[in-house]
Protein backbone atom coordinates (compact mmCIF):
# COMPACT_ATOMS: atom_id res chain seq x y z
CA UNK A 1 0.00 0.00 0.00
CA UNK A 2 2.96 2.33 -0.46
CA UNK A 3 4.08 2.56 3.17
CA UNK A 4 7.26 0.84 4.31
CA UNK A 5 7.22 -2.07 6.72
CA UNK A 6 7.05 -1.32 10.41
CA UNK A 7 10.47 -2.72 11.27
CA UNK A 8 12.35 -0.86 8.51
CA UNK A 9 10.53 2.35 9.32
CA UNK A 10 11.38 2.08 13.02
CA UNK A 11 15.06 1.68 12.32
CA UNK A 12 15.07 4.59 9.91
CA UNK A 13 13.06 6.78 12.30
CA UNK A 14 15.65 6.10 14.98
CA UNK A 15 18.45 7.14 12.65
CA UNK A 16 16.66 10.35 11.74
CA UNK A 17 16.01 11.14 15.40
CA UNK A 18 19.71 10.69 16.16
CA UNK A 19 20.62 13.02 13.28
CA UNK A 20 18.12 15.60 14.48
CA UNK A 21 19.68 15.49 17.95
CA UNK A 22 22.96 16.42 16.30
CA UNK A 23 21.32 19.48 14.75
CA UNK A 24 20.28 18.08 11.36
CA UNK A 25 17.14 20.06 10.57
CA UNK A 26 16.58 18.08 7.37
CA UNK A 27 16.11 14.97 9.48
CA UNK A 28 13.22 16.72 11.23
CA UNK A 29 11.65 17.63 7.89
CA UNK A 30 11.95 14.01 6.74
CA UNK A 31 10.27 12.73 9.88
CA UNK A 32 7.51 15.30 9.50
CA UNK A 33 6.96 14.38 5.88
CA UNK A 34 6.81 10.71 6.75
CA UNK A 35 4.19 10.95 9.50
CA UNK A 36 2.22 14.19 9.00
CA UNK A 37 -0.27 12.75 6.51
CA UNK A 38 -1.20 9.83 8.73
CA UNK A 39 -1.60 12.18 11.69
CA UNK A 40 -3.83 14.48 9.68
CA UNK A 41 -5.97 11.55 8.57
CA UNK A 42 -6.26 10.35 12.18
CA UNK A 43 -7.25 13.83 13.34
CA UNK A 44 -10.05 13.75 10.76
CA UNK A 45 -11.12 10.33 12.03
CA UNK A 46 -11.38 11.88 15.49
CA UNK A 47 -13.81 14.42 14.07
CA UNK A 48 -11.32 17.29 13.68
CA UNK A 49 -11.00 17.50 9.92
CA UNK A 50 -11.17 21.32 9.83
CA UNK A 51 -8.48 21.87 12.48
CA UNK A 52 -6.35 18.88 11.51
CA UNK A 53 -3.38 21.06 10.44
CA UNK A 54 -3.30 22.81 13.78
CA UNK A 55 -3.45 19.53 15.70
CA UNK A 56 -0.71 18.01 13.58
CA UNK A 57 1.55 21.00 14.18
CA UNK A 58 0.91 20.90 17.93
CA UNK A 59 1.70 17.21 17.91
CA UNK A 60 5.06 17.65 16.22
CA UNK A 61 6.06 20.60 18.39
CA UNK A 62 5.32 18.65 21.57
CA UNK A 63 6.89 15.47 20.25
CA UNK A 64 10.15 17.09 19.17
CA UNK A 65 10.36 19.03 22.44
CA UNK A 66 10.28 15.74 24.33
CA UNK A 67 11.99 13.33 21.96
CA UNK A 68 14.34 12.42 24.80
CA UNK A 69 11.41 10.75 26.54
CA UNK A 70 10.57 8.58 23.51
CA UNK A 71 11.76 5.15 24.57
CA UNK A 72 11.00 3.31 21.30
CA UNK A 73 8.84 0.79 23.14
CA UNK A 74 6.32 1.46 20.38
CA UNK A 75 6.85 2.82 16.89
CA UNK A 76 7.39 6.55 16.52
CA UNK A 77 4.12 6.82 14.62
CA UNK A 78 2.22 5.14 17.44
CA UNK A 79 3.76 7.62 19.87
CA UNK A 80 2.76 10.51 17.61
CA UNK A 81 -0.80 9.15 17.33
CA UNK A 82 -0.96 8.98 21.13
CA UNK A 83 0.14 12.59 21.50
CA UNK A 84 -2.29 13.82 18.86
CA UNK A 85 -5.18 11.90 20.38
CA UNK A 86 -4.45 13.42 23.78
CA UNK A 87 -4.37 16.93 22.30
CA UNK A 88 -7.65 16.42 20.45
CA UNK A 89 -9.45 14.96 23.47
CA UNK A 90 -8.15 17.80 25.70
CA UNK A 91 -9.51 20.30 23.20
CA UNK A 92 -12.87 18.51 23.09
CA UNK A 93 -13.05 18.56 26.90
CA UNK A 94 -12.24 22.26 27.10
CA UNK A 95 -14.87 23.00 24.46
CA UNK A 96 -17.48 21.08 26.43
CA UNK A 97 -16.77 23.28 29.49
CA UNK A 98 -17.63 26.47 27.64
CA UNK A 99 -21.37 27.10 28.11
CA UNK A 100 -21.67 29.25 25.02
CA UNK A 101 -20.51 26.56 22.61
CA UNK A 102 -22.60 23.71 21.36
CA UNK A 103 -20.68 20.51 21.74
CA UNK A 104 -21.33 18.18 18.86
CA UNK A 105 -22.03 14.74 20.22
CA UNK A 106 -20.70 11.78 18.35
CA UNK A 107 -23.75 11.29 16.19
CA UNK A 108 -24.64 14.88 15.29
CA UNK A 109 -22.10 15.46 12.54
CA UNK A 110 -22.97 12.13 10.97
CA UNK A 111 -26.70 12.94 11.05
CA UNK A 112 -26.07 16.25 9.29
CA UNK A 113 -24.05 14.44 6.69
CA UNK A 114 -26.80 11.88 6.41
CA UNK A 115 -29.52 14.46 5.75
CA UNK A 116 -27.54 16.37 3.13
CA UNK A 117 -25.60 13.68 1.43
CA UNK A 118 -27.54 10.41 1.53
CA UNK A 119 -29.67 11.55 -1.40
CA UNK A 120 -26.65 12.16 -3.57
CA UNK A 121 -24.14 9.67 -2.11
CA UNK A 122 -23.64 7.19 -4.93
CA UNK A 123 -19.91 6.64 -5.04
CA UNK A 124 -18.46 3.87 -2.89
CA UNK A 125 -15.92 6.20 -1.35
CA UNK A 126 -18.59 8.58 -0.08
CA UNK A 127 -20.67 5.67 1.23
CA UNK A 128 -17.68 4.25 3.03
CA UNK A 129 -16.69 7.57 4.60
CA UNK A 130 -20.27 8.02 5.72
CA UNK A 131 -20.34 4.53 7.21
CA UNK A 132 -17.09 5.12 9.13
CA UNK A 133 -18.20 8.53 10.39
CA UNK A 134 -21.34 6.96 11.87
CA UNK A 135 -19.26 4.64 14.06
CA UNK A 136 -18.95 5.43 17.79
CA UNK A 137 -15.71 7.35 18.44
CA UNK A 138 -13.65 4.52 19.96
CA UNK A 139 -14.72 2.01 17.31
CA UNK A 140 -13.91 4.57 14.63
CA UNK A 141 -10.45 5.20 16.09
CA UNK A 142 -9.61 1.50 16.32
CA UNK A 143 -11.05 0.75 12.89
CA UNK A 144 -9.13 3.53 11.17
CA UNK A 145 -5.84 2.78 12.93
CA UNK A 146 -6.17 -0.88 11.97
CA UNK A 147 -7.44 -0.49 8.42
CA UNK A 148 -5.84 2.69 7.04
CA UNK A 149 -2.62 2.64 9.09
CA UNK A 150 -2.20 -1.11 9.54
CA UNK A 151 -1.27 -0.76 13.20
CA UNK A 152 -1.17 -4.02 15.18
CA UNK A 153 -3.67 -4.33 18.02
CA UNK A 154 -0.94 -3.97 20.65
CA UNK A 155 0.02 -0.52 19.33
CA UNK A 156 -3.62 0.52 18.85
CA UNK A 157 -4.17 -0.35 22.51
CA UNK A 158 -1.33 2.03 23.46
CA UNK A 159 -2.83 4.84 21.42
CA UNK A 160 -6.38 4.57 22.73
CA UNK A 161 -5.47 3.53 26.25
CA UNK A 162 -7.14 0.13 26.13
CA UNK A 163 -6.15 -3.51 25.89
CA UNK A 164 -5.27 -5.59 22.87
CA UNK A 165 -8.27 -7.86 23.36
CA UNK A 166 -10.70 -4.95 23.72
CA UNK A 167 -9.31 -3.33 20.58
CA UNK A 168 -9.82 -6.56 18.65
CA UNK A 169 -13.46 -6.60 19.77
CA UNK A 170 -13.95 -2.92 18.85
CA UNK A 171 -12.52 -3.59 15.38
CA UNK A 172 -14.80 -6.50 14.62
CA UNK A 173 -17.87 -4.60 15.89
CA UNK A 174 -16.87 -1.69 13.66
CA UNK A 175 -16.40 -3.96 10.65
CA UNK A 176 -19.84 -5.49 11.26
CA UNK A 177 -21.43 -2.01 11.50
CA UNK A 178 -19.75 -0.83 8.28
CA UNK A 179 -20.92 -3.94 6.42
CA UNK A 180 -24.49 -3.43 7.65
CA UNK A 181 -24.38 0.24 6.64
CA UNK A 182 -23.31 -0.71 3.13
CA UNK A 183 -25.94 -3.41 2.97
CA UNK A 184 -28.59 -0.87 4.00
CA UNK A 185 -27.43 1.48 1.26
CA UNK A 186 -27.49 -1.21 -1.38
CA UNK B 1 -26.85 -9.07 -0.41
CA UNK B 2 -25.62 -9.12 3.18
CA UNK B 3 -21.85 -9.28 3.59
CA UNK B 4 -21.07 -12.23 5.83
CA UNK B 5 -18.20 -12.80 8.23
CA UNK B 6 -15.92 -15.76 7.62
CA UNK B 7 -15.80 -18.13 10.60
CA UNK B 8 -11.99 -18.24 10.55
CA UNK B 9 -11.33 -15.44 13.02
CA UNK B 10 -7.56 -15.91 12.87
CA UNK B 11 -7.53 -15.20 9.14
CA UNK B 12 -9.93 -12.27 9.46
CA UNK B 13 -7.60 -10.80 12.09
CA UNK B 14 -4.77 -10.80 9.56
CA UNK B 15 -6.71 -9.39 6.59
CA UNK B 16 -5.67 -5.74 7.20
CA UNK B 17 -2.01 -6.84 7.31
CA UNK B 18 -2.52 -8.90 4.17
CA UNK B 19 -4.02 -5.90 2.37
CA UNK B 20 -1.16 -3.65 3.55
CA UNK B 21 1.37 -6.22 2.34
CA UNK B 22 3.04 -6.50 5.73
CA UNK B 23 2.49 -10.21 6.26
CA UNK B 24 5.58 -12.32 5.82
CA UNK B 25 6.44 -15.93 5.16
CA UNK B 26 3.93 -18.61 6.11
CA UNK B 27 1.22 -16.14 7.19
CA UNK B 28 1.25 -14.41 3.82
CA UNK B 29 0.94 -17.69 1.94
CA UNK B 30 -1.73 -19.11 4.25
CA UNK B 31 -3.93 -15.99 4.21
CA UNK B 32 -3.40 -15.49 0.49
CA UNK B 33 -4.52 -19.04 -0.22
CA UNK B 34 -7.55 -18.65 2.06
CA UNK B 35 -8.67 -15.38 0.42
CA UNK B 36 -8.53 -17.08 -2.97
CA UNK B 37 -10.80 -19.86 -1.69
CA UNK B 38 -13.17 -17.89 0.60
CA UNK B 39 -15.71 -15.49 -0.96
CA UNK B 40 -16.45 -13.82 2.40
CA UNK B 41 -12.77 -13.06 3.07
CA UNK B 42 -12.25 -11.94 -0.51
CA UNK B 43 -15.16 -9.51 -0.13
CA UNK B 44 -13.83 -8.27 3.21
CA UNK B 45 -10.33 -7.76 1.76
CA UNK B 46 -11.89 -5.78 -1.08
CA UNK B 47 -13.86 -3.71 1.45
CA UNK B 48 -10.65 -2.96 3.36
CA UNK B 49 -8.96 -1.75 0.16
CA UNK B 50 -11.96 0.46 -0.57
CA UNK B 51 -11.84 1.99 2.94
CA UNK B 52 -8.14 2.75 2.48
CA UNK B 53 -8.80 4.34 -0.93
CA UNK B 54 -11.66 6.38 0.54
CA UNK B 55 -9.32 7.87 3.17
CA UNK B 56 -6.18 8.99 1.31
CA UNK B 57 -3.39 10.82 3.11
CA UNK B 58 -4.28 14.52 3.07
CA UNK B 59 -1.69 16.98 1.72
CA UNK B 60 0.47 18.64 4.38
CA UNK B 61 2.81 21.65 4.36
CA UNK B 62 5.98 19.92 5.54
CA UNK B 63 8.12 23.07 5.37
CA UNK B 64 5.78 25.00 7.62
CA UNK B 65 5.54 22.15 10.11
CA UNK B 66 9.30 21.58 10.21
CA UNK B 67 10.01 25.32 10.61
CA UNK B 68 8.03 25.35 13.85
CA UNK B 69 10.30 22.77 15.47
CA UNK B 70 13.01 23.76 17.95
CA UNK B 71 16.51 23.09 16.65
CA UNK B 72 18.57 21.16 19.16
CA UNK B 73 21.74 22.90 20.40
CA UNK B 74 20.21 26.36 20.76
CA UNK B 75 19.41 25.70 24.40
CA UNK B 76 22.30 26.61 26.73
CA UNK B 77 24.39 23.51 27.11
CA UNK B 78 24.74 21.78 30.42
CA UNK B 79 28.53 21.90 30.02
CA UNK B 80 28.62 25.70 29.73
CA UNK B 81 26.26 26.08 32.68
CA UNK B 82 28.45 23.78 34.74
CA UNK B 83 31.58 25.84 33.99
CA UNK B 84 29.79 29.04 34.91
CA UNK B 85 28.57 27.55 38.17
CA UNK B 86 32.07 26.28 39.02
CA UNK B 87 33.62 29.67 38.28
CA UNK B 88 31.02 31.43 40.41
CA UNK B 89 31.67 29.08 43.33
CA UNK B 90 35.42 29.54 42.97
CA UNK B 91 35.11 33.31 43.13
CA UNK B 92 32.89 33.15 46.20
CA UNK B 93 35.24 30.72 47.95
CA UNK B 94 38.25 32.81 47.03
CA UNK B 95 36.59 35.89 48.40
CA UNK B 96 35.69 34.13 51.62
CA UNK B 97 39.20 32.78 52.15
CA UNK B 98 40.68 36.16 51.36
CA UNK B 99 38.50 37.76 54.00
CA UNK B 100 39.54 35.09 56.47
CA UNK B 101 43.23 35.76 55.76
CA UNK B 102 42.82 39.46 56.31
CA UNK B 103 40.63 39.16 59.37
CA UNK B 104 42.22 40.64 62.46
CA UNK B 105 45.22 42.24 60.71
CA UNK B 106 45.62 46.04 60.89
CA UNK B 107 48.09 48.39 59.25
CA UNK B 108 51.42 48.78 61.16
CA UNK B 109 53.62 51.71 60.41
CA UNK B 110 56.99 51.04 58.77
CA UNK B 111 59.10 47.95 58.55
CA UNK B 112 59.37 45.60 61.47
CA UNK B 113 55.88 46.32 62.55
CA UNK B 114 53.98 43.68 64.26
CA UNK B 115 50.75 42.18 63.35
CA UNK B 116 47.81 43.15 65.41
CA UNK B 117 44.72 41.21 66.05
CA UNK B 118 42.70 44.34 65.98
CA UNK B 119 40.47 44.57 63.06
CA UNK B 120 39.48 48.13 63.75
CA UNK B 121 41.29 49.43 60.74
CA UNK B 122 41.24 46.20 58.87
CA UNK B 123 39.65 45.70 55.58
CA UNK B 124 36.03 46.36 55.11
CA UNK B 125 34.42 43.00 55.65
CA UNK B 126 31.95 43.64 52.96
CA UNK B 127 34.57 44.46 50.30
CA UNK B 128 36.99 42.20 48.54
CA UNK B 129 40.33 44.04 48.76
CA UNK B 130 41.97 44.48 45.41
CA UNK B 131 45.54 45.06 46.65
CA UNK B 132 47.53 43.95 49.67
CA UNK B 133 50.72 45.50 50.94
CA UNK B 134 52.93 42.75 52.32
CA UNK B 135 56.46 43.45 53.47
CA UNK B 136 56.60 46.54 51.39
CA UNK B 137 55.51 44.69 48.30
CA UNK B 138 52.19 45.30 46.69
CA UNK B 139 50.22 42.19 45.99
CA UNK B 140 47.09 42.17 43.97
CA UNK B 141 44.26 39.93 45.08
CA UNK B 142 43.76 36.63 43.40
CA UNK B 143 40.70 37.80 41.54
CA UNK B 144 42.50 40.90 40.28
CA UNK B 145 45.48 38.79 39.15
CA UNK B 146 43.17 36.43 37.33
CA UNK B 147 41.49 39.34 35.63
CA UNK B 148 44.81 40.94 34.65
CA UNK B 149 46.56 37.82 33.41
CA UNK B 150 43.70 36.31 31.51
CA UNK B 151 42.96 39.59 29.84
CA UNK B 152 39.30 40.01 30.66
CA UNK B 153 37.54 41.65 33.51
CA UNK B 154 34.50 41.21 35.57
CA UNK B 155 32.84 44.28 34.17
CA UNK B 156 30.06 42.04 32.91
CA UNK B 157 28.55 38.92 34.41
CA UNK B 158 30.05 35.45 34.23
CA UNK B 159 27.44 34.54 31.66
CA UNK B 160 29.18 36.92 29.24
CA UNK B 161 32.25 34.72 29.19
CA UNK B 162 32.81 31.96 26.67
CA UNK B 163 33.60 28.41 27.72
CA UNK B 164 37.27 28.91 26.90
CA UNK B 165 37.45 32.09 28.99
CA UNK B 166 35.74 30.40 31.90
CA UNK B 167 38.15 27.46 31.66
CA UNK B 168 41.15 29.81 31.64
CA UNK B 169 39.78 31.74 34.61
CA UNK B 170 39.22 28.56 36.53
CA UNK B 171 42.79 27.42 35.79
CA UNK B 172 44.20 30.71 37.02
CA UNK B 173 42.11 30.62 40.15
CA UNK B 174 43.18 27.08 40.90
CA UNK B 175 46.91 27.97 40.68
CA UNK B 176 46.72 30.79 43.20
CA UNK B 177 47.80 30.06 46.72
CA UNK B 178 45.00 31.58 48.68
CA UNK B 179 45.31 29.45 51.76
CA UNK B 180 47.16 30.95 54.69
CA UNK B 181 50.11 28.91 55.93
CA UNK B 182 49.52 27.02 59.13
CA UNK B 183 52.47 28.78 60.73
CA UNK B 184 52.36 32.42 59.59
CA UNK B 185 55.80 33.85 59.16
CA UNK B 186 55.53 36.96 61.30
CA UNK B 187 59.03 38.13 60.37
CA UNK B 188 58.35 38.15 56.65
CA UNK B 189 55.14 40.02 57.05
CA UNK B 190 56.18 43.33 58.52
CA UNK B 191 53.13 45.16 57.55
CA UNK B 192 49.95 44.20 55.90
CA UNK B 193 47.87 46.95 54.58
CA UNK B 194 44.64 46.57 52.74
CA UNK B 195 44.33 49.25 50.17
CA UNK B 196 40.85 50.14 49.11
CA UNK B 197 39.90 52.45 46.40
CA UNK B 198 40.66 56.00 47.35
CA UNK B 199 42.23 55.14 50.65
CA UNK B 200 45.72 54.02 49.69
CA UNK B 201 48.55 55.64 51.65
CA UNK B 202 51.66 54.70 49.74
Amino acid sequence: MGESSGLDQEETDATLIARWHRGDQKAAATLVGRHAGALSRFAAALGEREDADEFVQDTFVRAFASLDSFRAESSLRTWLFTILRRIVLDRKRSRSRRPDTVELEEGHAAEAFDALDRLVAEETGQRLRHAVERLPLLQREVFMLRVTDGLPYAEIALVVGSTEGACRVHYHHAMRAVKEELDDDA
Amino acid sequence: MTMRDCRDGAVRDLLPDFVHGTLAGDDRERVGAHVLACADCAAEAELLRAVIDAHPLPPVDVSRLAAALQVPGRVPSFRAARWRAAAAVAVVVLGGVWMAVLGGRVPQGGAGGRMSDSASSGPNDSALPAVLLVDGERYRSGAAVAVEETGFGFGGGLSDLTEEQLAALLSEVETLDVSPSVEPDVHAISSVTALEEGTNDW
